[in-house]
């Protein structure tokens, strides 16, 4: 009864600039979701571990983009999340952060918009940006 | 307004001898990361510091990576470039480093000779007209600049819509200007494949990077998380051939090329797009350095220093883009660190610092075997010495190789080496020491590819 299907896939890790190629052995269920890692290698810290988990589960990136200044010596902030949030938000999220303006002075570090799509992790400016 | 008045009275008097001139240790031209480094450490050593910028802004190019990775190896986390740059700005702003933003350097010692031959003169022009800064030492921190279609010679018509992918990025995360809707981009070096994402995420649809050689040129945490994470095609031996479109491109002909780089009679394929970003390569920027008289390395078009990051030309320093193509910033903020101490040890060291080379070490660094290139390029003193090379094409097993005359002074283990990655190689003083033993004048650094058992 069991249709589990083992694959063995190859990916870089990039938690650090060392990129190892980590080959990973992982179990899918008849819908090709991910019911087991079975192992990884290749890793040369525990961190290559991990992050394969992560990344077959619930791939985590950094979202970085701009949002519109009104009043400042610069255009654009550049902005990012904080932490990590699921890749598979970056689209909702983009749609909702154009749509986002800001007023200069801003610092680095300062909230642009808290709690972004209920991630828990908030949408901070990158760079300061002075009033023109 | 008073200085523009002084220089129209100065203008009627005729007295080009006039121009205002400020005194420092160390003249560091370029705002960047390589320049902010540079000139912290050169403070810190007890310099009287200038940075010269011709942005308004300090940052250089980080301002427009907005894109996470940086600051992985300094910080010891994951920061985006403005927050790498940021953080540089908020210490150079801490600090009573001279900052001359808005203004362009003209020449290094191009007016008239000043009466102490042992200080450089940076000539530059400011919002408020022209300046002279004086200085024992001079860093080089220009940074780099890409390279653009008639450097690769695509054939066909000029229309509108080419960009250096640099350049898009700039009117996307700068100056909030669209380039256009469909993109195909050649070259999938760095900031190919980082603007392959941005414009995803930006509603720019982008067709494919197409790379001619079998190899992707970026690092690999880019292919995954620009192309792989968004579906976008990576054509490895593939380049774009033709051009077509009148006011605006319409679209691009690409085609396979074979082992030699050739493209292939009947490959092609024309892909619709208004858009064509290239990311085929950065060269160093150094008309400065060359109108000053220092000597390039033809391999990297840096110029060639000994291990203290100094030119040819005494008091002189290069670090950073400028001296030879990082591809992690935290690189450059290492090696501008080293040429900023340098610089301060040189100009604070008065004659002593400037003849400490010592007697009996002088020797030249080459490359060979599928090393590129090898820096630095000279070494005058008996130290531990920080070696840096770049291979010219991807293996799985090769080893590096220290030569002097017939003999190999040291072999380093197996393992794969990559293009897009900047490697470096500390070279033991010993091993210096037994080179001069022998009583050659050249040490060749090789990489040689082993065949696997």
């Amino acid at each position: 009864m069991n249709t589990n299907v083992t694959e063995t896939l190859q990916f870089n890790c990039t938690t650090c600039p060392s990129e190892c190629l980590l080959t990973v052995e992982v179990e899918r269920d008849a819908d090709g979701a991910v019911v087991k890692v079975r192992f990884v290698t290749g890793n040369s810290c525990p961190r290559g571990d991990k992050f394969a988990h992560q990344e077959l589960t619930c791939p985590m990136r950094v979202l970085t983009t701009t949002v519109a200044v009104s009043g400042g010596d610069e255009a654009l902030l550049p902005v990012r999340t904080a932490e990590a949030i699921p890749l598979a938000l970056h689209a909702q999220a983009m749609d909702l952060i154009r749509g986002l303006a800001v007023d200069a002075p801003i610092r680095m570090g300062d909230v642009v918009l808290p709690n972004l799509l209920d991630t828990g992790t908030d949408l901070i400016a990158s760079m300061d940006i002075d009033s023109a | 307004m008073a200085t523009f008045d002084m220089r129209n009275e100065r203008a009627e008097a005729g007295a080009t001898e006039a121009v205002q001139t400020q005194a420092f240790d160390v003249v560091v031209i370029g705002g960047g990361p390589a320049g902010m480094a540079a000139a912290l450490a050169a403070h810190k050593a007890g310099a009287r510091v200038a940075i010269v910028e011709r942005e308004q802004h300090l940052g250089g190019i980080l301002r427009q990576c907005i894109h996470p990775g940086f600051g992985l190896s300094h910080f010891k986390q994951e920061l985006t470039g403005p927050e790498y740059a940021q953080r540089f700005i908020d210490q150079v702003r801490a600090t009573n480093i001279a900052l001359f933003l808005d203004s362009m350097v003209l020449g290094i010692d191009s007016g008239a000779s000043t009466e102490d031959a042992a200080v450089h003169t940076v000539t530059l022009m400011s919002p408020t007209g022209m300046l002279q800064l004086t200085g024992r030492a001079v860093v080089l921190a220009m940074g780099c600049r890409e390279r653009t279609r008639s450097e690769i010679k695509i054939p066909g018509s000029r229309p509108a819509g080419v960009f250096t992918a640099g350049l898009a990025q700039r009117y996307i995360n700068i100056e909030n200007l669209k380039p256009g809707s469909r993109a195909v981009i050649l070259g999938s070096g760095d900031i190919g494949l980082i603007m392959a994402r941005r414009c995803t995420l930006e509603g720019i649809s982008v067709e494919g990077v197409y790379e001619l050689m079998p190899y992707a040129n970026g690092l690999r945490r880019n292919v995954k998380n620009c192309l792989d994470d968004f579906g976008i095609p990576l054509h490895l031996s593939t380049t774009v051939t033709r051009v077509i479109g009148h006011d605006r491109v319409e679209a691009v002909e690409v085609s396979q090329v074979d082992e030699h780089l050739a493209p292939i009679p009947g490959t092609e394929r024309v892909v619709p797009c208004d858009t064509l970003l290239l990311s085929v390569g950065l060269i160093p920027e150094n008309e400065l350095s060359v109108a000053a008289g220092v000597e390039l390395d033809p391999r990297t078009r840096g110029a060639v220093v000994d291990q203290n990051l100094q030119t040819g030309v005494p008091g002189i320093f290069a670090c950073g883009n400028v001296l030879h193509v990082h591809d992690l910033a935290d690189n450059v903020t290492t090696e501008s660190e080293r040429a900023g101490a340098a610089a301060a040890a040189y100009a604070l060291g008065g004659d002593a610092g400037a003849s400490a080379a010592g007697p009996g070490c002088e020797l030249t660094v080459s490359p060979a075997g599928i090393a590129g290139y090898a820096l630095p390029g000279r070494i005058t003193t008996v130290a531990l010495t920080k070696l840096n090379f770049r291979v010219r094409r991807p293996v799985d097993a090769a080893r590096v190789r220290i030569i002097a005359g017939s003999e190999e002074l040291f072999a380093g283990k197996v393992r794969p080496f990559k293009p897009s990655v900047m490697e470096s190689f500390p070279l033991p003083a010993k091993v210096i020491q037994r080179a001069l033993g022998l009583g050659v004048s050249e040490i060749v650094l090789s990489v040689d590819p082993v065949e696997e058992a």
